[in-house]
């Protein structure tokens, strides 16, 4: 309310939006602004305090403990028990997302990093050892091998 | 000589003469290393508080010529766009400089090797030669490999540092043939930026070459930013590596493949880019939702964090696929903005381990009452990365949410609900089973930050993300013109801006109506040749 | 005949025979200094090189022979560059020499006789000349590799050397022959003109095959690769160096040669099969390297894959890939060298050079831990080190002509994979270096000053090249400007 009364939001206006609005003639004229630009909005705003103190004189002026509860039976119930709205949420959005993320975890340890990386660095090297296993020390096999590969490249360039 | 030029000389300098001193002089070595990146830090503030944000083109530039028969050049300037993700890699790596209190045997390597990342990636992001970009980033290859397999922590981290350094070469080797390819198609003969854009709005590549290049591109420097499904190497690679690398790796090496997209592939292939841009945003949710269940179900907290991090590069890639000025504007926010939390949180983690040994969020518990200054700042961070107003990080997503919801409503909404709810969730989760609950016996001993040096890396930081939260313009001033002159062949036409509410004079209504500027509309006026999903 | 123009070789088989001469009025204790006096000289020989023989302008290069001897810029090009290497790898020998039993100083003067073979490969402009370079080489390379007469593994090395040396030598002088009495002329500038009538005959295309087979064999590409491990493993540690290095870019020159001199117009119908060699090498020569433990061995399997990567700028068919191929080259011999300065030096006490015998060497000697993993580093292409530069420019050549033909795009992916596999075996020696649990000596590892000079040589060699790329470049460019 100080704030809103020490006009903060002209400060910060320039924050947000690069023109500030124009500035009013005097500060009572600041303070009355608000219910010129936006009559019904500014009006309730008012009303509300207004009833809200009244309703609070009334109730609790004299008062020894919360007359309340009492008065609204199983609303106020539903009140202290924050209108079961966290149960609601722990049942649904939360069991919903922590299942979720089950499956998501699931699906990055096992077909992620499993099968996708660890599969492609466990091929490679699997190829890798097999194919060392040409080099079998032979020469005579070697030699074999050479023959091949000219017979190969001369397959490949004549036909 | 271009203060950029000292910026990134600094530490690439000390690492030279780090050499030269015996390995058992630990003081001199820890001194030469934090007074080089403190002198990079000071540098790029006084460039950050000097730059014209209306000035068009490149500032403090210096060019010069490197091979002249291939147009190679090293060339570096900064933008609206880099400026920002400069001043952030200069204070990361000098809050990462000051945390590594923690390394106590071989100084010298580690020094000489966080000098050496630190250089590479300055020069990275004030690159603007396609060939230095990419030189600038392989440099920090081999000293990530090192410090995560030398330093690391866990039984897992010769696993996870070939990982890191295989999974990120291939991105990055992408990447290069798309760059080349760029250079063979564009027929310019250069690999400058500049003269690049200059010569590619005046002759577009053919929609078969762009179409070719840009995936790769995407791709490439997606694997780099931990796109989704490229992303497992993310998690066990941070949780393994020293505090300082991962400051460094998490904070700013990773925002050079964004960086890419928007400095290059945005602006040099623009008709592949709007194709394209859909199934990003598509996979951008994988990263938003993927990621953050992922780490709902994480126990350790660096792989939380890990996984929290590739959750935040969804923002960056909603923000790109976006295609407007509001949507890139909020990515490179994002980027600068997630830097600093990622750098703050992986610092305080590695204070945690420093102090107990493990990061099992099972096994820790009730340390905001030993720990009050590091857990304030803990707690700090998980709100920031929450997108709590106040911290750069809103600003950042929201700028990235409207300028999304104008291209993808679909995408948008679920994306807002991943970022808010989701990251709620698991943050929270994480800091209330680390920081409240009772405190188990093993750790009745553990001190809090002792003084103000121990302390000045996470003050540093925090101040930044404050700064940065309560004042965006001083980022958002400089990245928008920027961003609507650099990136402008790849942009949506802008939707003028409606006046405020806070404006007093009441909209005339007899004045001319500003065009219908809506997606619909646009396309009905043929704006979009192609289908354009979202 | 200009006799100067053969003033390389000439000085290097007098040095050789110098050698051997002072060698017999040597005591045996002194005969290990040789080693420096032989590298002296060819320093001295590669000074004159560099300061008195000019590079002659385009279309005025020296003939001798009758034209069998050509002193051309490509020519020039790789004559310093032998020189360079036979310079270190006599560095090498004389910290090998206590290793050798016997005939040191023939070791060396062997050395100095395979480097004049290469000299003569660099200025092959004939068959004839050709096929006597090659087998000067090889030959000598024969008694190099089963020099250590002690070791069960040099002996079969240089056995199996000889043997499949013989095969490729049988296969290639049968192919000459084909060729030649088909066109009757054994020069590559006559046969650039008489190919053209030849390029559909399937005997001449025959000899053709044969003789890359030949060359092939050299350069140990797939298929031709069968002898590489065996061999670079029982050799002795400086010879298994020359013969990565010196013998692998004779075969290149001369390869360059014949494709692109000789028969050039059925060079350009074959990228297809070039790109074939290519990828089969790059992708065998990484993937058999990944479980190996013996370092020479490992460094064996890594030379297939480099030469698949020099194959790949010859199969771009264009000046910039040919000038990659020589770029690459140039950065290959320090990278290679180093790696081989250091296996010969730290591992000096252990018999067999398992990898396991590097662990903790960063402890033990800084320098050489620090050589490795940039030798390392380059091979696997790595800035800011040569091997990046070279592997950019070869990818730039092929990618310059993929959007004529597609296949260049498949080959280029490919040649990524291999990239990317051989980054985990490069990787996996830095890592026993600085932190393999297995450390069992401790030692400090001495270092003796000609070899520090030579590992300081390469170091500045694969920075230089890796930093300051234009000045070899346009060297490069320049040399291949003598094929067409």
């Amino acid at each position: 309310m100080a704030g809103g009364l020490l006009g903060w939001e002209r400060l910060y206006a320039r924050q947000l939006c690069a023109a500030p609005a124009a500035a009013p003639a005097s500060f009572l004229g600041d303070l009355v602004a608000p219910f010129l630009h936006a009559p019904v909005a500014a009006g309730s705003g008012l009303l509300a305090v207004l009833i809200g103190l009244a309703a609070a004189y009334g109730l609790y002026a004299r008062a020894a403990q919360d007359p309340l509860p009492g008065m609204l039976g199983a609303l106020g119930r539903a009140m202290r028990n924050r209108f079961y709205f966290d149960e609601l949420y722990q049942a649904t959005v939360i069991r919903g997302h922590d299942f979720l993320a089950r499956v998501a975890d699931g699906f990055d340890r096992w077909i992620l990093a499993g099968v996708a990386v660890r599969g492609t660095h466990g091929t490679t090297e699997l190829a890798g050892r097999a194919l060392r296993l040409l080099q079998t020390g032979n020469l005579q096999t070697y030699a074999l091998l050479f023959a091949l590969g000219v017979g190969l490249i001369l397959y490949l360039v004549l036909f | 000589m271009s203060p950029l030029t000292y910026i990134l000389g600094w530490p690439l300098g000390a690492a030279i003469v780090l050499l030269l001193v015996p390995r058992t002089f630990r003081p001199v070595i820890r001194g030469i290393a934090i007074l080089a990146t403190l002198m990079a830090a000071v540098l790029a503030v006084k460039m950050f508080l000097r730059f014209d944000a209306a000035a068009a083109g490149y500032q403090f530039e210096q060019q010069v010529a490197w091979v002249r028969s291939l147009g190679l050049s090293y060339h570096v300037g900064v933008d609206g766009i880099n400026v920002g993700l400069v001043l952030m890699g200069a204070l990361v790596a000098f809050a990462a400089a000051c945390v590594s209190w923690e390394i106590r045997e071989r100084e010298k390597e580690f020094y000489l090797l966080l000098l050496v990342m630190t250089g590479g990636i300055l020069g990275a992001f004030a690159a603007l030669d396609l060939f230095c970009f990419y030189f600038f980033h392989e440099l920090a290859l081999v000293p990530t490999f090192i410090m995560i397999g030398v330093w690391g922590r866990g039984e897992q981290k010769d696993y996870a540092t070939f990982q890191i350094t295989l999974y990120l070469s291939l991105g990055a080797l992408l990447a290069l043939v798309g760059l080349i390819a760029l250079y063979v198609q564009a027929g310019a003969g250069t690999f400058d930026i500049p003269q690049l854009a200059a010569h590619l709005r005046a002759h577009p590549l053919s929609p078969g070459a762009q179409g070719f290049i840009f995936p790769l591109l995407l791709f490439g420097f997606g694997i780099l930013v931990s796109l989704w499904p490229f992303h497992t190497w993310a998690p066990p690679g941070y949780s393994a590596a020293p505090s300082a690398t991962a400051m460094l790796h998490a904070g700013v090496l990773k925002k050079f493949g964004l960086y890419g997209l928007i400095r290059i592939a945005l602006p040099l292939l623009p008709d592949a880019a709007r194709d394209w841009m859909p199934i990003l945003a598509w996979l951008c949710l994988g990263n938003l939702f993927y990621g953050g269940w992922v780490a709902m179900r994480q126990k350790d907290f660096n792989r939380l964090v890990g996984y929290s991090s590739v959750a935040h590069m969804g923002f960056v890639f909603l923000g790109i696929a976006a295609l407007n000025l509001v949507g890139i504007t909020g990515a490179v926010l994002v980027m600068i903005a997630h830097g600093f939390l990622a750098a703050l949180t992986f610092g305080l983690s590695g204070y945690l381990y420093q102090q107990t040994g493990t990061l099992e969020i099972a096994r820790l518990g009730g340390l905001l009452r030993r720990l009050p200054f590091i857990g304030a700042a803990l707690m700090m961070a998980a709100f920031a990365g929450c997108g709590l107003p106040g911290f750069a990080n809103f600003a950042g997503e929201i700028t990235v949410f409207f300028g999304a919801w104008q291209s993808y409503r679909l995408v948008t909404i679920l994306a807002c609900w991943g970022a808010l709810v989701i990251g709620a969730v698991y943050m929270l989760r994480a800091i209330r089973g680390l920081l409240h609950g009772p405190l188990p016996e093993a750790w009745a001993g553990v001190a809090d930050a002792p003084h103000l040096w121990r302390k000045a890396p996470f003050l540093l930081l925090l101040a930044s993300l404050l700064i940065f939260g309560c004042y965006p313009r001083l980022l958002t001033d400089k990245i928008k013109p920027a961003v609507s002159e650099k990136v402008a062949p790849a942009l949506a036409p802008e939707i003028p801006a409606r006046p405020g509410i806070l404006a007093r004079p009441a909209p005339d209504r007899d004045a001319p109506q500003p065009p219908d500027a809506s997606p619909a509309a646009l396309r009905r006026a043929g704006a979009f040749p192609r289908n354009s999903r979202g | 005949m200009n006799t100067l123009l053969l003033s390389h070789e000439l000085l290097v088989l007098a040095l050789g025979l110098g050698l051997l001469l002072v060698d017999l009025w040597l005591p045996l204790p002194a005969k290990r200094k040789l080693g420096y006096v032989a590298a002296l000289g060819t320093g001295l020989i590669l000074l004159y090189s560099l300061v008195c023989v000019r590079v002659p302008p385009e279309g005025a290069a020296g003939y001798a022979f009758s034209q069998m001897y050509v002193l051309d810029g490509l020519a020039l090009f790789f004559k310093r560059f032998f020189l360079l290497a036979a310079l270190l790898v006599l560095l090498l020998s004389v910290e090998f020499a206590d290793r050798i039993t016997s005939g040191l100083s023939e070791y060396y003067a062997l050395v100095l006789f395979a480097l004049a073979g290469m000299l003569f490969a660099a200025s092959a402009n004939n068959f004839t000349l050709l096929f006597a370079a090659l087998e000067l080489i090889t030959i000598t390379f024969y008694i190099l590799t089963s020099f250590q007469r002690h070791r069960v593994a040099s002996l079969e090395a240089g056995v199996k050397y000889l043997v499949i040396g013989a095969l490729s030598t049988a296969f290639m002088v049968f192919g000459i022959a084909l060729v030649y009495g088909l066109s009757h002329t054994l020069s590559f500038d006559g046969l650039a003109r008489a190919a053209g009538a030849l390029g559909g005959n399937r005997v001449f295309l025959f000899g053709l095959v044969l003789i890359l087979a030949g060359l092939g064999f050299k350069i140990a590409v797939v298929p031709f690769q069968i002898w590489v491990p065996d061999v670079y493993q029982g050799a002795p540690v400086p010879t298994t160096a020359f013969l990565a290095i010196g013998s692998k870019a004779a075969g290149f020159v001369l390869l360059l040669r014949v494709l692109f001199l000789a028969v050039p117009d059925i060079t350009a119908h074959w990228p297809h099969l070039l790109m074939l060699l290519s990828g089969a090498s790059i992708l065998y020569g990484n993937l058999c390297a990944i479980p190996q433990r013996n370092l020479k061995r490992l460094l064996g399997y890594s030379g297939i894959a480099h030469a698949g990567y020099l194959l790949l700028g010859v199969a771009a068919l264009s000046a910039a890939g040919r000038a990659a191929v020589l770029y690459y080259l140039s950065g290959y011999l320090f990278t290679v060298l180093a790696a081989f300065t250091v296996i010969c030096v730290a591992l000096r006490q252990v018999d067999g050079e398992d990898l396991g015998a590097l662990a903790g060497l960063h402890r033990r000697s800084p320098l050489l831990a620090a050589t490795m993993t940039l030798a390392m580093a380059s091979f696997a292409g790595i800035p800011p080190l040569a091997g990046f530069f070279g592997k950019f420019l070869l990818l730039k050549a092929v990618l310059e002509q993929a959007p004529a033909c597609a296949a260049y795009y498949y080959l280029t992916f490919l040649a990524l994979a291999g990239i990317v596999i051989s980054l985990y075996y490069y990787f996996n020696v830095v890592r026993v270096i600085y932190w393999s649990a297995n450390a069992t000596d401790l030692s400090p590892i001495p270092v003796s000053g000609p070899i520090r000079l030579a590992i300081y040589a390469c170091i500045a060699g694969m920075l230089y090249l890796g930093l300051f790329p234009g000045g070899i470049l346009n060297l490069a460019t320049e040399a291949v400007k003598a094929l067409p």
